[in-house]
């Protein structure tokens, strides 16, 4: 979340897309209702009526997959409606300043850029595909036409900085705003409603509310999660709220922001850590194979992270890109003192502080989910431990996945209960005569059983205490991992082995006293974090005090100030007075966050030029008396007209041209998000550019161009809509937890929702001649599960293109062990149905749209 | 469901004891006779049925062995804290008087005239205790948040005439069975019963029967009336006629038509009526009685069956 | 003081997170469910569960609706499962809660019949008849009921009656159209208060609820007068002709 929970209460109105927020973050609608109270209106668009759209204002129904086109079709209208409006009436009904001063609207792109309608081929300029038929991205960009025209100082419009414009024709035809038009143009309420089946009038709706956000003082925020993220295009879809929030000037205020509601309670802090492949913790880049040493390394986190200085706007400054500083960069603090909390004594100078320890990764192959999945069913992944994750009911092409799993050694699974993926062995179907896998199963302590930290969507780091002991042998995680990297250490040293030194070198002594003689104290783990000064131990207070000598430690440079001067951690803080502006709800003294406390991420978006909040009456930051009052600002610099020539700060210190990225040119599939079709579409024509799918394994074009897709031959299949004519989606129901291993085996919430469901329209339930509460077959191309239907309004039929499509939802929780367990005997997870494709960015599976169909059984 | 069999089957035991006894008050009364060896098969048929009623009650308890509790209160609110009072003071009152009729026998003229007198009296006042138990058997149910039972203020009416209906049945057959023991040689059978009832006048006349049934079929016409009432009232609201739909149309209708409408009234009625002004021993008369009783009985107690769990349905 | 439970029906997101909590505190078993084509469930209150959410799909002027409504105890003023249970086991607190007390309840289920909200049940393991107490062991100890505590919206608050009744006209008002204050003067005034979107039918409960004992004189005046009728009209109609039969006249059957 650049917000946080509590700020959702400033909002003037929400808009819930991609998240399901009532049903699977309840307490967000504490603050939901509390901004409804103040008289903001909810917005809920969903491919479902869910119970968030139960509590909203204005509902609007969507094909699964479609995001892009929808809120292509929103920035349409606030762009048509900038145009329509007179110079002075544009800057009244939104915040020309911020749109033309604090964003790249005005800045000149390069001349050879051409976009998606351009060609006809639904691709940017420098696409090229690749070979088909390995699993992999379908195609790649090359993405020098889509930088500014002069990249390192670009040039502006001062037409459109002026507002002396009435027609598009007045800009520069490749200035950021001129071409955003050129590209949403085609993003009419006709395309959208085609597109994404939504009426008109309700995306109008829509369109119309939202975009009342835009005026000065008003605040709207997007809530959005994995029905964002979980498509092959779901980076795009999160620029799309990106642009869409930049033109309504919501980004840095009060009550605004994009809002990613994370799908499990320290999803935040595990990926603040070092969750994914790609980064090391504090968001550090990942080593690659050919970054030999440090120098290497810094090189490359470096290269193309030079000051961009835009020419013609108030601020002139935005060398506030807090990574570059040539001689001594920041990057290099931050990895020298992780080196040193690893590698301790044996991380000197002279070894490039224990470098060459770390794994290091190619920089073209994918190390996600999806494709360590496609390791072990390639035999090349030998042994595996899965912590806290089910991927045999929550991976994507369960089935698929539980077939793989067959290919290890050895599988260890750390869990509460039993889960699917320990049992896969004993699964409906398995020939376990032919399976070796010797499978460990080690119980783990609940949350209430240990103490710790979370890191919640908000970023705040909250210490959780113990409330009881563990049952039976459970033991908290960091105990067992820290009673395995001991023993592990010893064999190491021991009996030696490839690349020992890594392990046999590590600094680790995280055992205290008491409680923790003989177990890892995660208050040890939490210094360690924050980081300290390795000759005294004192603990460091802030980033800025990290040294690239080796003479301090942090675990994660941006949790560095999580500690105070006495050592006290103040993640335990639990200050109830909210001390802010007006009271607006930062309650900095709750628990701390990152970074340096600051509770609403790029804040001096929320002030002009003079430090003066655009919203007097929700001020996040302001400027009084050469000194910044209410949240920490981001950085410390005075107010632009406060400033000196040359040193007049930008607000977004975290692009290196300073101002919020519009046009982002660094996404995977283009600098704008385009409307692609999910990777299973009911359609054979992409509706906005009419490209056609014509390759087995997914159209560029017709598909998003640059998504991952698995091996067709092996855990994959790609159905076609003769076959499988209905959208199916997965998703989580309040009642359960993930996959369930938490929630199934608790008969007070089984009680709630003792069985799979498969939810589907009046209209689909009386063609298939199903009755509510049958039991249902969903089938796709991966595979079919069996479910009681709940047929429902809350379900309809869309009209897209000239097609009447039904879709089908169906949770995907269950599976075979536990409590409560399938209907089929595979479980019924909503997971044996979607496919193993990822992603253009991250590789996150397609978990949230395929072809399906279902019958009564 | 939370009153089950053993609730109806109470309903049913109670009724059909309050009712005999105020039949045979209402024979003795109109028909003149001093003779009251009815109102005695009547007391000892119905204390029994009483009591065994009152067990199944207490079996029904979620727990039994408080029951007392129910003694340390005296609730006008509730009927059923009423009807447990009425039915203690019924079956003291009753037993007093087969003690008096146990002892007549036993005493002298003058003891015996007085103890007759205590009966009579004891029993005007049973007049009252014996209308309110059989009241109470619907009022129990009327006073209540279901529909079926509460929807109207007909029920207790309903129940009170079943009751009356299959008490009139329940003598009758007793004093069939009385009659046969009578003519039959089981003379120590007789001699028991000739203890136990005081007395060795205990054979009811044909004649009396023949009219007891004939009364029968006129209280069946005024159920017949109370109950077209009940469902004509119960029909003009919503809820009431959801609840209706229960047994009219829904899961009870087969018990409700057949059991109650055909088998409690309509059936009876119409045998009744075929021995209308025949001789008590033109041949069959005695079985289309037997036979309508029976049906009385087991009408009344589907009737029960059929309001009590149609209600909470 | 007088206190209530106040559910704001337009706040509620059918988490169901009081109905757990219910569960927890009150140490109440889970029930076997199966799923019936909705997200409801159990079916309906029970002995076990004291405390549920009710789902309603349903179109209100044109407009698709999906509605909630908490079921539980209403701690009516005039409650009639205190008025006819027959031993006293039911009683009031000052603040005008309705306990069920389970040493002295014997299970005879007449609150469960008396209920007009279906509420009490009884329990096959205890054998008494049990509901929702208000968390009277929690509220005793300024604690808040379970279901209040754990609600996340803020659709379940808990307070003095008044001053909850007054947060809620002005919340009415404020929502305006057809929003309704449910349960300020039903059946006396109940201690749990809804703030509804539409008149109570369309969420089920109903608009006039009537308490059980209000027709008791009615009911028995009707059994004991019919008692009257039907002794007197039929025998006098049949046995009025006093001749013949004297019962004794048949008795030679006796033994002598
Ligand atoms: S806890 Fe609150 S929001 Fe959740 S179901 Fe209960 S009343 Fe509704
Ligand atoms: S709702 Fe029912 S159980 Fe609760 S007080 Fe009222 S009558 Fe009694």
């Amino acid at each position: 979340m650049t917000n946080h929970w509590i700020d959702i209460r400033n909002a003037d109105r929400i808009m819930i897309i991609g998240s399901n927020a009532a049903e699977n973050h309840p307490i967000s609608f504490k603050w939901v209702t509390k901004a409804q109270e103040r008289g903001a209106k909810l917005i809920s668009v969903d491919p479902r009526f869910t119970r968030t759209s139960s509590k909203a204002d204005i509902y609007a129904p969507m094909r699964s997959g479609t995001d892009i086109a929808f809120i292509g079709g929103m920035i349409r209208y606030i762009l048509n409606d900038l145009q329509q409006l007179s110079p002075a009436q544009r800057a009244t009904k939104y915040n020309l300043t911020y749109i033309t001063q604090y964003t790249n609207a005005a800045l000149i792109v390069n001349s050879n850029y051409k976009g998606p309608g351009d060609n006809g081929d639904g691709l940017f300029s420098g696409f090229s595909a690749s070979s088909s038929g390995t699993p992999g991205r379908l195609g790649s960009y090359d993405k020098s036409t889509w930088q500014y025209a002069d990249t390192n100082t670009p040039a502006t419009d001062p037409t459109l900085l002026n507002n002396t414009w009435t027609d598009w024709d007045d800009l520069n035809p490749k200035c950021v705003l001129r071409l955003l038009w050129e590209h949403y143009s085609r993003y009419t309420p006709e395309m959208v409603s085609s597109i994404t089946g939504c009426p008109e009038a309700d995306f109008l709706n829509v369109a119309e509310a939202y975009a009342e956000s835009g005026a000065t003082g008003k605040a709207g925020t997007i809530m959005y999660a994995m029905g964002t993220t979980q498509h092959t295009y779901g980076t795009q879809n999160v620029r799309s709220y990106a642009v869409l929030q930049l033109l309504l000037g919501n980004i840095g205020i009060a009550g605004g922001g994009i809002n990613a509601l994370r799908g499990t309670s320290n999803v935040q802090g595990s990926t603040d850590m070092l969750l994914l492949y790609h980064l090391l913790p504090g968001y550090l880049y990942m080593i690659n194979h050919n970054e030999q040493t440090l120098d290497d390394y810094l090189a490359t986190a470096r290269k193309g992270r030079g000051i961009v200085t835009p020419q013609g706007l108030a601020g002139d400054k935005s060398a506030a890109w807090w990574w570059y500083n040539e001689d001594d960069p920041n990057s290099k603090k931050y990895i020298v003192s992780l080196l040193k909390a690893w590698y301790g004594d044996n991380a000197r100078a002279f070894n490039d502080f224990g470098f060459n320890y770390l794994p290091k990764k190619t920089s073209t192959d994918d190390y996600s989910h999806i494709a360590i999945f496609e390791a072990v069913a390639a035999g090349i992944i030998k042994g595996m431990m899965v912590w806290g994750q089910n991927p045999a009911v929550g991976g994507p092409d369960a089935e698929g996945e539980r077939k793989a799993l067959e290919k290890l050694d050895w599988l260890v699974v750390t869990d509460l209960f039993e889960t699917e993926t320990a049992a896969f062995w004993k699964r409906d179907g398995a020939d376990t005569a032919n399976i070796d896998t010797e499978v460990f199963l080690l119980p783990a302590a609940c949350s209430y059983e240990k103490q710790g930290s979370i890191s919640n969507s908000g970023r705040w780091a909250q210490w959780r205490y113990k409330a009881v002991e563990p049952i039976g042998t459970a033991k908290p995680d960091l105990a067992i991992i820290d009673e395995l990297t001991l023993k592990l250490k010893e064999l190491y040293e021991a009996e030696g082995g490839p690349h020992a030194a890594a392990i046999t070198r590590l600094h680790w002594d995280y055992r205290t006293t008491g409680e923790y003689a003989n177990e890892a104290d995660p208050n040890a783990v939490a210094k360690e974090i924050n980081g300290y000064t390795w000759d005294t131990g004192e603990v460091v207070t802030s980033f800025t005090g990290l040294k690239s000598d080796g003479s301090t430690v942090s675990g994660n440079w941006l949790y560095c100030g999580m500690f105070a001067a006495d050592g006290h951690n103040k993640a335990k803080d639990r200050d109830p007075v909210d001390a802010s502006l007006n009271q607006i709800g930062l309650y900095s003294g709750w628990t701390w966050c990152w970074p340096v406390n600051r509770r609403i991420i790029y804040n001096r978006a929320s002030v002009d030029f003079n430090g003066q909040p655009w919203d007097s009456e929700h001020p996040v930051i302001k400027r009084e008396a050469g000194a910044w009052l209410g949240d920490i600002p981001d950085g410390p610099w005075p107010a632009i007209n406060e400033a000196d020539t040359g040193s007049k700060f930008l607000p977004f210190i975290m692009h290196k041209e300073g101002v919020g990225h519009l046009w982002g040119p660094g996404v995977a599939e283009g600098p704008l998000p385009e409307a692609y079709e999910p990777w299973e579409s009911p359609l054979s024509e992409n509706l906005m550019t009419g490209v056609t799918d014509t390759e087995a394994k997914g159209t560029p074009g017709f598909n998003d161009p640059c998504c991952y897709v698995g091996d067709l031959d092996g855990m994959n299949q790609r159905g076609a809509s003769d076959e499988y004519p209905c959208v199916g989606m997965t998703y989580r129901l309040t009642e359960h937890w993930q996959a369930g291993q938490m929630t199934r085996n608790l008969p007070w919430l089984v009680e709630l929702q003792p069985q799979p469901i498969a939810e589907i329209g009046e209209e689909l339930a009386r063609d298939r001649g199903i009755e509510n509460g049958d039991i249902v077959e969903v089938s796709t191309a991966r595979g079919s599960i069996q479910a009681v239907a709940v047929v429902t309004k809350r379900f309809r039929r869309l009209r897209i293109g000239n097609k009447d499509v039904d879709q089908v939802g169906v949770p995907w929780h269950w599976g075979y062990v536990g409590y409560s367990t399938g209907i089929s005997p595979n479980g019924s997870s909503g997971n044996i149905l979607t496919p193993h494709v990822g992603d253009a960015n991250t590789t996150i599976p397609e978990y949230k749209t395929f072809l399906c169909d279902v019958r009564r059984v | 469901m939370t009153w089950t069999a053993l609730i109806w089957i109470y309903l049913w035991l109670a009724g059909m004891a309050g009712g005999a006894f105020l039949a045979a008050k209402a024979v003795g009364r109109f028909s003149g006779s001093k003779d009251d060896s009815l109102l005695r098969l009547a007391t000892w048929l119905g204390l029994p049925l009483a009591i065994l009623g009152v067990l199944l009650l207490i079996f029904e308890l979620g727990t039994p062995l408080w029951f007392w509790h129910l003694f340390t209160q005296f609730d006008f609110t509730s009927p059923m804290s009423m009807g447990t009072w009425i039915l203690i003071v019924w079956v003291i009152l009753g037993v007093t008087m087969l003690a008096t009729w146990w002892l007549e026998g036993k005493v002298s003229q003058e003891a015996a005239a007085s103890l007759a007198s205590l009966r009579k009296l004891i029993s005007r006042i049973n007049i009252f205790f014996s209308a309110a138990l059989i009241a109470y058997t619907g009022v129990l149910l009327a006073v209540s948040s279901q529909s079926l039972w509460a929807g109207t203020i007909l029920l207790p009416a309903l129940f009170v005439v079943s009751a009356v209906s299959t008490g009139v049945a329940a003598l009758v057959l007793a004093a069939l069975g009385l009659n046969a023991i009578a003519d039959s040689g089981m003379a120590e059978i007789k001699l028991a019963i000739n203890q136990i009832f005081g007395s060795t006048e205990w054979k009811t006349p044909k004649e009396m029967i023949v009219r007891l049934a004939e009364a029968d079929a006129a209280v069946i016409v005024l159920e017949i009336a109370v109950m077209i009432g009940y469902v004509i009232w119960l029909a003009t609201s919503t809820a009431g006629s959801d609840a209706l739909g229960v047994i009219t149309t829904g899961s009870m209708a087969a018990p409700f038509w057949v059991g109650v409408v055909l088998l409690a009234l309509l059936i009876p009625f119409g045998l009744d009526l075929t021995i209308r002004n025949k001789a008590a021993e033109a041949k069959g008369v005695m079985m289309t009685i037997v036979t309508s009783s029976l049906c009385v009985i087991v009408g009344g107690l589907i009737l029960r069956w059929v309001i009590t769990s149609g209600g909470q349905l | 003081m007088a206190e209530a439970i106040l559910y704001d029906s337009t706040k509620c997101t059918a988490c169901r997170a009081c109905q757990v909590a219910c569960k927890q505190w009150n140490e109440l078993e889970a029930e076997e469910t199966t799923n019936r084509g909705t997200y409801e469930n159990p079916p309906e209150l029970s002995a076990s569960t004291w405390n549920k959410i009710k789902f309603t799909e349903l179109e209100l002027n044109g407009e698709f609706k999906w509605i909630f409504t908490r079921l539980a105890c209403m701690h009516c003023e005039e409650a009639s499962c205190q008025n006819v249970c027959p031993t006293g086991a039911i009683s009031k607190t000052d603040e005008g809660f309705v306990l069920i007390d389970q040493k002295w309840c014997i299970g005879c289920g007449y609150c469960v019949q008396a209920c007009p909200y279906e509420v009490p049940h009884k329990d096959e393991h205890t054998g008494t008849a049990r509901k929702c107490t208000s968390c009277a062991d929690r509220t005793s100890n300024d604690l808040k009921p379970a279901c209040v505590t754990t609600c996340p919206t803020g659709a379940l608050t808990y307070g003095d009656r008044s001053s909850l009744l007054s947060d809620a006209e002005q919340r009415v008002a404020a929502l305006g159209g057809s929003a309704t204050l449910y349960g300020e003067n039903e059946l006396g005034g109940l201690h749990a208060l809804y703030i509804l979107e539409d008149s109570p039918e369309v969420y089920g409960l109903p608009a006039e609820p009537q308490v059980a004992t209000k027709n008791s004189i009615g009911q028995w005046l009707s059994g004991l007068i019919t008692a009257g009728l039907i002794t007197a009209l039929p025998f006098w109609f049949i046995f009025r002709r006093k001749d013949q039969i004297a019962v004794g006249d048949a008795n030679e059957g006796g033994a002598k």
